[in-house]
């Protein structure tokens, strides 16, 4: 059922807008409308001002984005701890705060850098300079010789023209010695003057050759002390880093809670921010406007009283007929039902003041599903496989309801599969099943009878929910057509099954009768298109034929699939076929089926009394 | 000859009427994707719309049943 709504006016002293604002905002039941002021009250105007909420907006939104952007920065959340406790997002605090953090982390990435970038110096250089240890360069410490590594691809040719270049620009004190490290690469040092390690730097510069840079720390060392420093950052090194990391993810775990925090707080002053444009002002008093659940009343004025000191003023009433097309629509079903609304999903919401389908629907959906597969051994695995994904929690809550819905139509199958007397298409009937109602594959013309009958009851259920529909909404004469219209359809169906000697046959001569009268009465009512709207009536009833036709093909496939087990040798193979046959039969029985049955609701049932079109219920809350 | 003839008359049926009906579901089916790209709210009128013509194979298929039954 559609639930039923109340127009709330909230009147108040100017200076509560806020608070009423954020009580509103933590209840999460009213959809704000902008208020219309009456003809004698003075004007109202937005209690926010455009340009002035627009500047706040976007500072709120960046506010987020920044929080945003320092959360991703931290990583994902390990072990949180509370404790830090954010200022509020509308103070010029927060960015500070922001600010804070953000210098902490730059510090602790840039160190980790440095670090990190240390350590892969120290292994390229460790490996470099045990090649290189038991040389020995002869420049005289006085000269402060400075170490130039290089990593280069072996290559003799250009090794001799590095060295007649360095020999070049140092005037021949430069000493450059080189091993190989493996196969394809030779590390190379060259022990330069400190007068020409710029020109040295330069040419390596110029050429694109990658220098090995050792730390400060190494430079002017020589190269046995260098080797031992190296072995002794490279096992200081990982300790260091591990205690840095340590560091950022005690950071994380203090600020993120913190960050979350401040999100929601900047994310809900964001929304009340616009939810403050939705609201009018005059020079003392406030009003805020919109719809909510009638039932929802009562509790949001005794918060109100609470809250605000009995200041603020909660009006209710009901929406008038001519509003009903703006009023949001809640579905409120009993649980059982409630998963039969994700059906309503790929069409509108029906109107408010409408009737809301879905306890029909979850009547008729199965039904029509279990007449179609009929057939004890699937729908049993139906009901098997249909608990399964409900208690692993398939899907989420999507996935539940659609189980709780193929948990239906799979019992509603077995007990078709009962009456047909199926299992497995004619295995059933070795089993020891006998049809109850009829046999399907026997009995074609009882099974088209039966898809049409069920069509007829169905579509009279449309036009009778039809006449309802009508009389709620305060249309007489489309009641009075609609009515007709029933009355005609059911008097033809009365005639044409006395015809059919299902009735007696006295009754075909009063039916006609009437169905003439009712045929006058919904050209009176309705106009010339009540006549084209019957046929198209008719239409729809044998649209259920649909029923007969593919629980006929499902009907077949399994009897296909047991004549193959039958005939095939040898007999492992045709069982083998047949189980995969049968198992192609179930995944299509599972499908057609919905199919089918969904369309019958929307196009033949719906027809007769739906309207769509309705607003769905967006109440303003926090966000999340 | 006239069991030959019966069976052609119930192919015929359904053949003809699950040719029209899958020409036109080609139709609505291309027209509609192109219609749910631009506006995905209308997938429930489309999916409507592609299931309308399938009362034409239908009604074919009880056609050929009763040619077949006799009926």
């Amino acid at each position: 059922m559609i639930r039923a709504m109340a127009r709330v006016e909230i009147l108040g002293p100017r200076d509560l807008l806020g608070p009423t604002l954020e009580l509103l905002q933590a209840r999460g039941v009213l959809e704000l409308r902008t208020p219309v002021a009456g003809r004698a009250a003075p004007p109202l105007h937005p209690a926010a001002a455009a340009a002035d909420a627009a500047s706040r907006r976007a500072g709120l939104l960046e506010t987020i984005a920044r929080i945003d952007a320092l959360a991703t920065r931290l990583g994902p959340p390990g072990h949180a701890s509370a404790g830090l406790a954010p200022p509020p997002p509308t103070t010029g605090e927060l960015a500070g705060w922001l600010s804070g953090l953000a210098e902490s982390l730059d510090r602790l990435d840039a160190r980790r850098a440095a670090l990190a970038e240390e350590r892969t110096a120290t292994e390229l250089f460790s490996e470099l300079v045990v090649a290189l240890a038991p040389l020995r360069h002869g420049i005289a410490p006085a000269a402060q010789p400075e170490l130039h590594g290089l990593v280069l691809r072996t290559d003799p040719t250009a090794l001799r023209l590095l060295e007649a270049e360095v020999a070049r620009l140092t005037d021949g004190t430069a000493e450059l010695q080189s091993r190989p490290l493996d196969d394809e690469r030779t590390g190379v040092l060259i022990a330069v003057p400190s007068a020409h390690a710029g020109a040295v730097s330069g040419l390596l510069y110029e050429r694109g050759v990658e220098e090995i840079h050792l730390p400060a720390a190494y430079a002017g060392r020589p190269l046995v002390d260098v080797l031992l420093l190296l072995a002794s950052r490279a096992r200081a090194l990982p300790a260091e880093l591990a205690r840095l990391d340590a560091e950022r993810a005690a950071l994380a775990a203090g600020w993120l809670p913190a960050l979350s925090q401040a999100r929601a707080a900047a994310d809900a002053a964001r929304g009340r921010l616009e939810a403050a444009t939705r609201c009018g002002e005059t020079r003392f008093a406030f009003v805020a406007s919109g719809y909510m659940p009638a039932d929802e009343v009562a509790g949001l004025r005794e918060a109100a009283r609470e809250a605000l000191d009995d200041r603020v003023a909660v009006s209710a009433r009901s929406p008038a007929p001519a509003e009903w097309p703006d009023v949001p629509v809640v579905l409120r079903n009993r649980p059982w039902i409630r998963p039969f609304e994700r059906l309503l999903g790929l069409v509108p919401l029906p109107r408010y003041g409408s009737l809301d389908p879905t306890p029909w629907l979850a009547v008729t959906f199965p039904l029509f599903f279990g007449l179609v597969l009929g057939d004890l051994a699937f729908g049993l695995a139906g009901v098997v496989v249909a608990l399964a994904a409900r208690r692993r929690g398939v899907g989420g809550p999507v996935g539940r309801d659609v189980a709780w819905i193929a948990l239906w139509c799979s019992v509603a199958a077995a007990i078709f599969g009962i009456l047909f007397g199926e299992a497995l298409g004619e295995l059933g009937a070795r089993l020891g099943l006998r049809p109850l109602l009829l046999h399907r594959r026997g009995s074609i013309l009882a099974l088209l009878g039966l898809a049409v009958a069920v069509g007829g009851a169905h579509v009279a259920l449309g036009m009778a929910l039809g006449v309802a529909s009508a009389v709620r909404g305060g249309h007489a004469r489309e009641a009075a057509a609609r009515a007709a219209k029933l009355c005609a359809l059911a008097a033809g169906g009365a005639a044409g099954v006395a015809a059919a000697g299902l009735l007696p046959g006295a009754v075909v001569e009063p039916a006609l009768g009437v169905g003439a009268a009712a045929l006058l009465a919904a050209l009176l009512a309705g106009g010339p298109i009540a006549a084209l709207e019957l046929v198209l009536g008719v239409g729809n009833v044998l649209s259920y034929a649909r029923l007969m036709a593919l629980g006929l093909a499902s009907a077949m496939l399994a009897e296909v699939a047991n004549g193959i087990a039958g005939a095939l040798r040898p007999a492992a193979v045709g069982l083998v076929v047949a189980v995969l046959l049968h198992a192609v039969n179930f995944t299509l029985g599972l499908l057609s089926p919905a199919i089918a049955a969904l369309r019958l609701h929307y196009v033949e049932f719906f027809e007769k009394f739906y309207d769509p079109g309705g607003v769905p219920f967006r109440p303003f809350a926090r966000s999340g | 000859m006239e069991k030959v003839l019966i069976a052609l008359a119930a192919a015929a049926a359904v053949g003809v009427s699950a040719l029209a009906t899958a020409w036109v579901q080609s139709r609505i089916g291309s027209a509609g994707a192109g219609a749910l790209a631009e506006k995905p709210e209308v997938r429930g009128t489309i999916i409507v719309m592609l299931a309308i013509p399938e009362t034409l194979v239908i009604l074919g298929f009880v056609v050929a049943v009763l040619i077949l039954t006799g009926g």
